[in-house]
């Protein structure tokens, strides 16, 4: 389960990564679309225009030419005349297309709708023209038909002449416009397009860097979290055994190293409702005479003396602990009889009240023991099972010292 | 790595990725705006011209172009219609600098040439506008023809003539008479008819020959529906243009101002009574011709055909003082000179002439949309 979770944080900046690159993806491919959706707007736009504008000028050509044809006198006058009139329907139809196309800036509209004022103005001549024939008498007769000649011919080239051309020059200004309109809008969406694309690009990098240092970061910051669950465990592993050298330290004498009186309380506590065993306790007669006379360092060395020759000789046989001071207690062995327990008690006395080098001195004091073969359920705790064996110790003492007495069930 | 150092090389891709992104964002793509610079030079300070400068501004506008309007002189305008030391002065600023094409309405017909031969050798197109200078090298002239003025002039003015009660006579006696009374009675006919209040300018000339001749097209016309073939009269030609002379007076003497051109009118008003029709060759002169028609009362008597479209000359035509007025297209002549002009730097072809025309703006079709657009391009 942690594994888990650790192996979700390593490749979290992979996925914070793919996200970016997603998202800039997402973003690029929209921006992509909208420019082209404008530039195609454009386009159509500029195409439609120019349509309508190119057409409205031919359809000014041809009625140009057939205005000319109409004063020249070449073929029908009627004729060009109702050509003229159906070139003016189509340029009325393309003004309304270039009138229904959406996003057409003001300069061209404005051009534009000086262009068609010039136009109509030009169709108002040839109106004009028109009345002028009929009252030279609709092109009947010789006479008619020169005057009307004459008449228009000045009227064309001073009053609807320049009427086309600058309808015409309007138009192909109003393309103009239109164009410069396509470029600079054209102009505008590359580079929105080349910032959109830098943008995306630097936030690429800039996400794609930001991931390796994320993940650097993250790398560094899980070693480091290694290192401190090592030291922890370093740590853990110092406390238990600082816990368990405490834990020792309260079930053992510090001046004998021996368990003291907890260790055996600890020890006996459970055997005595259901266990059978011998037990004895020794201590040294008048052993504060030691000490007073040659100090307690001198009566602590003593003491370890003793406590090393007993745990040598008799550690194999019983558990030993320093009970308090200068006395010992020995549980036997469960294999140890009574009997054997007895002999075994003898030698400890003899080893005790037997002389010991100390300090490059020669002591010796006699010790006096109780011995106690204990039966199941004869003491409810450790504490009356050592005041029986303590009462029978003193009895010994007060009988002069020097010898072991055994605890008889009182 | 440590921090700071990390902070640090951050900063400089991102601005480096920016840096790249702005570089590239104004180093690409076509633009509507382009290097060409076109001086325009006009006239002196009237409406006329700056309509022109209006016009020639606006295709600035449109087309991208730097425009400077009469710049290097220590005048903002000309002195007059025949000062073309100060358009020398603009042409010399033009060429020092640098500029791609001249627009300029000649002062001179001869004068500037050797301004344009400079001009020409800096690779700077010539244009003109208004009137064409005799020099080769200029590309094309944007006008509206003088002459063709002068007889759309004559067309309207033949009405207030043939219409006047005074030569209606005079025309019934010819009628009504033999040919050889009629003859005679055509030599005395509209004597003094019409006066002629010329400018100083080059294009009066111009202006005042096609009203002659159209309005000789025009007598003749109404003599003919009379039944009066002067063809068959045995008049020579030149009897017959010295016939038609007489229905002018004035002309002669040249009004740079409005006060001259209403000193001219007073003294051709006084001298010749049978005038009924009036016809001033440009603004100054329409609005002396003008003065001096109202101050005297007149009006109703006297009909006056003037030239261009001052907002004081509209006044009149309101008030029914000017009878008519020819308007040329002074918008569209900046408009397409320095349209021609971008045209000319760029290589692409352009015609020799544009005639801008002329309109003929009365009382009654001064509201109509066309005359609209010619009289305030800018707000139509």
């Amino acid at each position: 389960m942690a594994d888990k979770k650790r192996s979700i944080n390593h490749s979290r900046p992979y996925i914070l990564g793919a996200i970016v690159l997603a998202l800039v993806t997402a973003a690029n491919m929209f921006f992509v679309t909208l420019l082209y959706t404008r530039n195609v707007q454009t386009s159509k736009r500029t195409s439609g225009a120019m349509q309508s504008v190119n057409r409205m000028n031919s359809e000014l050509s041809e009625i140009n030419g057939d205005v000319l044809s109409i004063i020249a006198g070449v073929g029908n006058r009627r004729g060009h005349a109702n050509a003229a009139r159906a070139h003016f329907i189509n340029i009325a139809d393309c003004k309304e297309d270039f009138e229904d196309l959406e996003g057409i800036s003001d300069e061209a509209k404005t051009r534009f709708k000086h262009a068609y004022t010039v136009l109509e103005a030009y169709q108002a001549k040839l109106e004009e023209l028109t009345q002028v024939w009929n009252a030279a008498g609709g092109g009947e007769s010789d006479i008619s038909d020169k005057a009307f000649g004459s008449s228009m011919s000045a009227m064309y080239t001073q009053d609807i002449y320049p009427l086309q051309v600058t309808a015409s020059e309007m138009l192909r200004a109003t393309i103009d416009i239109v164009n410069n309109d396509t470029a600079e809008m054209t102009a505008k969406n590359a580079r929105l397009f080349i910032i959109i694309e830098g943008l995306m690009l630097a936030v690429a990098i800039l996400g794609e860097i930001a991931v390796f240092i994320i993940a650097k970061m993250a790398k560094k910051a899980r070693l480091e979290l290694e290192e401190r669950e090592k030291s922890l465990r370093e740590v853990d592993a110092k406390l238990k055994t600082t816990r368990q050298k405490a834990s020792d330290l309260a079930l053992t004498n510090i001046l004998t190293n021996m368990k003291n009186r907890y260790a055996l309380d600890n020890d006996i506590s459970e055997r005595l409702e259901a266990d059978r065993f011998n037990i004895a306790v020794f201590d040294m007669d008048n052993f504060r005479s030691i000490n007073d006379t040659y100090g307690y360092d001198f009566g602590d060395e003593y003491l370890i003396a003793i406590a090393d020759k007993l745990k040598n000789d008799f550690g194999s046989s019983a558990e030993i602990y320093n009970i308090t001071g200068n006395e010992f207690c020995f549980v036997f062995n469960k294999e140890i009889s009574e009997n054997q327990a007895m002999g075994i008690v003898q030698s400890i006395h003899a080893v005790m009240s037997s002389p010991f080098e100390v300090l490059n001195l020669t002591v010796q004091l006699p010790a006096s023991g109780s011995v106690y073969h204990y039966l199941p359920g004869d003491c409810l705790n450790v504490n009356s099972l050592l005041v029986k064996l303590d009462t029978a110790l003193r009895n010994a003492k007060l009988n002069g010292g020097n010898m072991v007495n055994t605890v008889v069930d009182i | 790595m440590n921090k700071s150092r990390r902070k640090r090389i951050i900063s400089t891709l991102a601005l480096c990725a920016v840096s790249a992104t702005t570089l590239m964002s104004t180093g690409c793509g076509a633009d509507k705006d382009n290097d060409y610079t076109i001086a325009v030079i006009t006239k002196q300070d009237i409406s006329f011209w700056h309509s022109v400068q209006d016009g020639a501004e606006k295709a600035g506008e449109e087309l991208g172009v730097k425009v400077i309007y009469n710049e290097g002189a220590d005048k903002d305008y000309p002195a007059g219609d025949t000062d073309y030391n100060t358009q020398k002065d603009y042409i010399d600023y033009a060429i020092k600098e640098g500029v791609d094409a001249i627009v300029i309405a000649p002062n001179s017909l001869e004068e500037l040439n050797d301004s344009f031969a400079k001009a020409e050798e800096k690779g700077i197109k010539i244009i003109n506008i208004n009137s064409r200078a005799t020099y080769s090298g200029v590309l094309s002239c944007i006008s509206s023809s003088d002459t063709d003025g002068g007889a759309v002039a004559a067309r309207h003015a033949a009405d207030a003539v043939l219409g006047s009660k005074k030569i209606r006579t005079a025309m019934a006696q010819v009628a009504n008479a033999t040919p050889e009374e009629g003859i005679a009675a055509v030599k005395k006919l509209g004597k003094g008819a019409v006066g002629l209040i010329g400018h100083t300018g080059d294009t009066a000339n111009n202006r005042i020959d096609g009203f002659k001749a159209e309005t000789a097209v025009q007598i003749q016309a109404q003599m003919a529906d009379d039944g009066i073939d002067l063809d068959k009269s045995g008049l020579t030609t030149q009897e017959i243009a010295a016939m038609f002379s007489k229905f002018f007076v004035g002309g002669e003497n040249r009004c740079g101002t409005i006060d001259e051109a209403y000193d001219e009118t007073k003294r051709l008003l006084n001298e010749s009574p049978n005038i009924v029709c009036l016809f001033a060759t440009n603004t100054n002169t329409t609005l002396g011709a003008c003065k001096a028609v109202q101050e005297l009362g007149l009006q109703e008597t006297v009909h006056i055909i003037g030239f261009n479209a001052d907002s004081a000359e509209l006044d009149y035509l309101r008030t029914g003082v000017l009878g008519g007025t020819v308007v040329q297209n002074p918008y569209n002549m900046g408009y397409f000179g320095v349209r021609y002009a971008l045209k000319a730097c760029e290589d692409d072809g352009i015609p020799y002439s544009l005639d801008t025309g002329v309109t003929y703006v009365t009382q009654k079709n001064m509201n109509d949309d066309y005359i609209k657009l010619l009289l305030d391009p800018e707000n139509y």
